[in-house]
């Protein structure tokens, strides 16, 4: 895309102002031809570390952000809904047990579960429910010297983690899934820490939900949108003041050419601090900007679903919800 | 409606932008109540019509965005799979 077609929001010291040639949020006129024309994706990284940043390009703000609505807050994922407490001798109060317990993040699909209706019974069914066990007691260990201090020396399953919990197969469950699929994600998440007679036996039910409902069933850690920062250089700064010009950015945004001169590198990730108008001898020599219609999407998922199928399935939630009052439409 | 801003906002912006919409908004009356108030007047078509007009829109535009995004999810792998 050149860059003079790419509608500009100027970020100034004191405002944001809109590019005098800019009408398009006002006036545009909706067309789904011209919007599959404007529409432009493009993948720039997707790691397990990081996850998924990606642009979408011209798209309205509404659009952009009823997806990063959705994905937080509308595509289901399994977590534990109840917990049955049979023993808890452990100083952590049974309710912040329950509720500690509901936040760890499972491993199973949630596109291979149904939600819960009202008709389904207590227990639940193999196709909407998954049940855990997590049955820990701490001992002293016998062996242990008078002079130990450490605990790990002293006692036995002092600390309780996630990987302590245990799948209980329901039904014909135990064909289709393994412990490591619907399992925990992580296996060294802290619940709680026991001391000699401290007992923990609790058996744990995971529904599916949306996060909607509890932010435990969010299947993103985060999900988020920026706009495409532009930053230009207006004239030729070098010296001092280059170096200068640098540290008022993020690091690796201006970089300083063999001439000791300053040249923007690379203005994507730049946090949009104006810091630069700070300095008297600087503030005419940037312009800043961010490009109107250029989302910048991070997507980090928790781990159950892959960002990509994440995003996929918000789209898919979206589409949904107009099908089903299309239909209602079309039925009277 | 069980609805929120997600969907209220997404169609509000496309109904809005169609030359014979005069007025198009939406208001949800109380933030604990799950329901959400939907206008548009038009001095030459049926509103109703306009509304389905828009939920088509817009369903055709996550379709748009779906393809969209998976031919270049699947290049994206394609080109990492040749580098590595």
């Amino acid at each position: 895309m050149e860059s003079k077609t790419q509608p500009l929001l100027y970020m100034e010291e004191y405002k944001v102002k809109q590019d005098p040639q800019d009408y398009g949020l006002a006036d545009e006129v909706f067309n789904i031809e011209a919007f599959k024309n404007k529409l432009q994706i493009v993948i720039v990284r997707n790691d397990e570390e990081n996850g998924l940043e990606f642009d979408l390009i011209g798209v309205y703000p509404a659009i952009a952000n009823a997806f990063r609505r959705l994905m937080l807050s509308e595509v289901p994922s399994m977590a534990i809904e109840k917990v049955y407490i049979y023993n808890n001798t452990s100083i952590i109060q049974d309710e912040v047990l329950a509720h500690r317990m509901g936040l760890l993040p499972l491993r199973a699909d949630p596109r291979l579960f149904a939600y819960r209706t009202e008709e389904s019974s207590e227990q639940g069914t193999e196709q909407d429910t998954l049940e855990y066990e997590l049955k820990v007691k701490c001992t002293r260990r016998k062996d242990a010297g008078k002079d130990q201090s450490n605990f790990d020396e002293i006692y036995k399953n002092h600390k309780v983690y996630s990987g302590h919990l245990k799948w209980l197969p329901k039904g014909k469950q135990a064909q289709i899934y393994t412990e490591a699929s619907v399992g925990c994600i992580h296996e060294d998440i802290l619940i709680s820490q026991l001391r000699p007679g401290h007992e923990l036996d609790l058996r744990l039910i995971a529904v599916k939900g949306i996060g909607k409902d509890h932010a435990k069933f969010s299947p993103v850690c985060t999900a988020f949108y920026r706009l495409l920062p532009q930053i230009k250089l207006n004239r030729e700064v070098s010296g001092k003041d280059a170096y200068l010009l640098q540290s008022c950015f993020s690091p690796g945004v201006i970089g300083i050419d063999e001439n000791e001169s300053a040249y923007v590198k690379d203005a994507r990730y730049d946090s949009c601090s104006r810091n630069v108008y700070r300095y008297p001898q600087l503030t005419d020599a940037v312009t800043m900007a961010r490009v109107r219609d250029h989302y910048i999407f991070t997507v980090e998922s928790v781990g159950a679903l892959k960002p990509e199928v994440i995003f996929l399935e918000a789209i898919k939630v979206l589409k949904k919800k107009c099908r089903a009052f299309i239909d209602e439409i079309e039925a009277e | 409606m069980n609805e929120g801003h997600t969907l209220g906002n997404a169609l509000k912006t496309i109904i809005a932008r169609y030359p014979e919409v005069d007025f198009c908004g939406y208001t949800i009356p109380h933030p604990t109540e799950q329901k959400l108030h939907f206008r548009i007047q038009s001095h030459r078509e049926r509103a109703i019509d306009l509304l389905k007009r828009g939920l088509e829109d817009l369903e055709s535009l996550c379709d748009h965005t779906m393809d969209t995004f998976e031919k270049e999810m699947n290049s994206f792998n394609a080109a990492i799979a040749e580098s590595t």
